[in-house]
């Protein structure tokens, strides 16, 4: 009778080992596959967005639109000065602090890559500019700036 | 034989329900904090920008690999369907978020030129993706 009692109470327990084996398979498979990597993004504006002064190459280009170029080499040209990145961001910043709606077309030569196209679009940004457009560039033959 | 005192056995073993605890804790937290991992058809390794913003996961993702290797919502596209492939993903409604992940390597003018096509297939809500400086 005592026996008997005493099986009815066992069965009745959770099975405490089995249940901690469940929860740390859960944890190794949850600690293997999350990632806490978090990706951010730069909102870009199509050539279709810009305003249409923005377009290169239809002949009317608005004075008020600044140019930086990116050559091949990864030189950065405002307008036709070639400027650092440091140069680069004060001179944006004194020239958009009189119109911050200022339109920014950003020009890349071919062999640039987006690494640092980006850097410059994050310099614009920093030195608050919203008004901006990419746009690819034939470099002149001379390497320089045209 | 030496009668060991029950008690002195018991304070030797773990305390089962206090580790039940923090293993669940851990399992919760993991749970809650973390975000399981994609399977990534294509490595791509982002861009770093400082001025990045946490935006929604696009609808639309092109990814673009250091070979110009495209692909839209993960599967392979050959640079001539990539216009009729966009329209396809476009045809309910042309505001959809366009994700762009490409590679850092990746000429910066391949990209423009995926933009100009984007554009051309109606797509004008575009971001591109970065991971924080």
């Amino acid at each position: 009778m005592i026996e008997i009692e005493r099986q009815l109470r066992k069965s009745k327990s959770i099975p405490l080992i089995s249940l901690i084996d469940v929860v740390f398979q859960l944890l190794i498979y949850f600690m293997l596959s999350t990632s806490f990597t978090r990706s951010e993004s730069l909102e870009l504006a199509l050539p279709s967005d810009a305003p249409k002064h923005l377009e290169i190459g239809r002949g009317k280009e608005d004075a008020q639109t600044l140019h930086i170029y990116i050559s091949n080499t990864g030189e950065t040209f405002l307008e036709k000065q070639s400027v650092g990145e440091h140069e680069l961001l004060g001179e944006l910043r004194s020239r958009l602090a009189i119109n911050p709606d200022r339109g920014i077309l950003l020009l890349s030569a071919n062999e640039v890559p987006v690494q640092v196209m980006v850097r410059v679009l994050d310099r614009i940004y920093t030195a608050g500019g919203k008004n901006i457009a990419v746009a690819d560039w034939v470099m002149p033959p001379g390497g320089s700036h045209g | 034989m030496v009668d060991i005192p029950r008690h002195k056995q018991g304070a030797r073993e773990p305390g089962l329900i206090p580790m039940i605890n923090v293993v669940l804790l851990l399992l919760v937290f993991f749970l809650v904090a973390g975000s399981i991992e994609k399977f990534e058809v294509l490595h791509v390794d982002l861009p770093v920008a400082k001025n990045g913003k946490m935006l929604p996961e696009g609808q639309v993702v092109i990814v673009l690999g250091m070979q110009k290797e495209i692909l839209i919502n993960d599967e392979f596209v050959s640079p001539g369907d990539f216009i009729a492939t966009m329209k396809e993903q476009l045809k309910d409604h042309k505001d959809k978020i366009i994700s762009l992940r490409a590679d850092e390597r990746l000429p910066a003018t391949f990209l423009i030129a995926i933009m100009n096509q984007i554009k051309n297939a109606g797509g004008n809500n575009i971001s591109l993706t970065t991971t924080p400086f």
